[in-house]
């Protein structure tokens, strides 16, 4: 293999390696995952409630609504997923994660039916679900202090 | 049209044209994530694309040729050859960053999916170079881009603190909660956006296609002293909307419509209908940049016959090379890779490159076999080569700190 070729390998391997998330060895380290999960969701959720308030004042046009909420319920959809697949490494963090589940979870369905509103052109849900993702919002800065 | 008139449009286009997909993905995630603690890089970033930038324009005026024409003569073909492959690999990236920003923008105003945006945008590009003449083409993206000055027209109607600000930005401190790796991460991909590569060659076989010589030398530094810093002004705007909306918020910016938000909410629909406007402009405009480009510096390596001021049929691997550059960069795209993480690489690995551009710009911009008395001036040497250190460090830096970071998180 030549010296060229070598680089461009060293280079698409120094690239995955910056892309990719480590074990999680002990319980102090799962927590730290679900803290940056809460927080990377709570992002999301924030991000909702501002289209959603935007929306709502008819500040924001519904099809820039739709498409961003639909991109950060893609992001909170996969951050979970990526929590889930994680085996938590002791009971403790086994529990943990079980309660994480309990306020990740009602999070993304609020982006989810936030999203189909939109796109279906119910403003007058908006309301509604601008409060569950306030609620959301709530409990998830409550679990990020809690882990971190 | 008078020099005056003729002057005023060349700055205005190089406001309009100073921003792309590189500015606008870092600025509005630097700002939501750290204030404005970064805006000492835009500032740095300008400064060194403006020194540079009248560095490759001076070349081209004085000796008729382009920049990467001589850098292979003057560095032999070797040093040539390494500069035009990292060039052309971060040329390709960036592209398929453009032509992502462009369809995202295209998404977020119609709610199609941005891939099916993404052919369309391609062959768009390819039928503005093939038909449009250069300069309508760089003035029409370049003062449609003038749309993204709803940044500064929504900073002001926030009335946000600008002792704040400005204390945020002349006190640069890493935020509670981040790591000081993380920070000069960010750092680097600001700086790296702001003196992308292809800038330098653009501009510089720009020149030549518009038939530069020594008189038109005060009209292109008019347009770098003038346009260039106003276009910065404009990514620090960018960042202060991020930075007063979404840091509060807890918002980080992941996507094109997130960095939006501030704009919706200072000036509601007209202002973000602007704002995509600008953006497709920008996007567009700098795709279309990229492209050329890239034809421009294997057309100037290998002694091609370049330029879109040539028909197709008398340079036609010019012309090819651009095609097949556009085809593969919406390919990449067509991969459904995130264009906004691509945006990331992008200017990071950009600024791994910076030396190999910039190191024989300088070299040969002292050199009086080619320039004679117009070579640079003690000052000149004096910035250029601070700016080289600053350039070399974050090149060096540029692959630890993403390892180190894990890309930024």
């Amino acid at each position: 293999m030549g010296t060229r070729s070598v680089v461009g390998w060293l280079a698409l391997l120094v690239v995955s390696a910056a892309a990719c998330a480590g074990p999680s060895g002990t319980t102090d380290d799962f927590r730290h995952k679900v803290s940056r999960t809460a927080a990377s969701i709570d992002s999301d959720v924030q991000t909702a409630l501002l289209t959603a308030q935007l929306a709502l004042r008819e500040r924001l046009a519904l099809p820039y609504a739709a498409t961003t909420i639909s991109q950060v319920e893609d992001d909170a959809t996969s951050a979970q997923s990526t929590l889930d697949t994680r085996q938590p490494p002791t009971t403790a963090a086994h529990d943990l994660l079980q309660h994480a589940d309990t306020v990740l979870q009602p999070a993304i369905s609020a982006l989810t039916d936030t999203r189909i509103a939109l796109r279906a052109r119910n403003i007058d849900q908006l309301p509604a679900l601008i409060r569950r993702l306030q609620g959301a919002n709530h409990d998830l800065e409550q679990l990020y202090q809690a882990v971190s | 049209m008078s020099k005056l008139a003729s002057i005023t449009l060349g700055i205005l286009t190089a406001i309009g044209g100073f921003l792309d997909i590189g500015e606008l993905v870092t600025g509005s995630l630097t700002g939501a994530r750290f204030g404005m603690s970064l805006a000492w890089v835009v500032v740095l970033g300008v400064a060194a694309i403006m020194l540079y930038a009248d560095m490759s324009g001076r070349i081209a005026a004085i000796t008729g040729r382009a920049v990467f024409d001589i850098v292979r003569e003057r560095l032999g073909p070797r040093a040539g050859l390494v500069n035009l492959v990292a060039s052309f690999l971060i040329n390709f990236l960036t592209l398929a960053a453009e032509i992502g920003g462009v369809a995202l923008a295209l998404d977020l105003a119609s709610d199609v999916s941005y891939l099916l945006w993404v052919p369309l945008v391609s062959l768009l590009a390819w039928v503005v170079i093939w038909r449009l003449p250069y300069q309508a083409m760089e003035r029409v993206y370049g003062l449609m881009g003038l749309a993204l000055i709803v940044f500064v027209v929504a900073l002001v109607k926030l009335h946000p603190s600008w002792s704040g600000l400005w204390h945020g930005a002349s006190h640069p401190t890493v935020p509670t909660g981040e790591g000081h790796p993380t920070w000069f991460y960010y750092a680097i991909a600001l700086f790296g956006a702001a003196i992308t590569p292809y800038e330098v060659f653009f501009f510089s076989s720009g020149a030549i296609e518009e038939g530069w010589t020594r008189k038109d030398l005060a009209e292109s530094r008019a347009n770098i002293l003038v346009g260039f810093p106003l276009g910065g002004a404009l990514t620090i705007a960018w960042m202060a909307l991020a930075a007063v909306v979404l840091q509060p918020r807890g918002i980080s910016v992941d996507h094109l419509g997130q960095a939006g938000l501030p704009v919706a909410f200072a000036l509601g629909k007209v202002g973000v209908a602007f704002m995509l406007v600008g953006f497709f402009a920008a996007t567009f405009g700098a795709a279309m940049e990229v492209t050329l480009s890239s034809g421009y510096i294997l057309g100037q390596y290998l002694g091609w016959s370049w330029g879109k001021k040539l028909r197709p049929r008398e340079a036609p691997r010019f012309y090819a090379v651009c095609l097949l550059v556009l085809f593969g960069a919406t390919g990449l795209v067509l991969t459904t890779i995130d264009p906004v993480k691509l945006t990331e690489y992008a200017v990071v690995l950009s600024a791994v490159a910076l030396p190999l551009t910039y190191f024989p710009i300088l070299v040969v911009a002292n050199d009086r076999t080619y320039l004679g008395d117009d070579v640079n001036s003690w000052w000149m040497n004096l910035l250029g080569t601070g700016f080289l250190v600053v350039i070399v460090v974050a090149s060096a830096a540029a692959i630890p700190l993403m390892i180190a970071t894990k890309a930024g998180l």
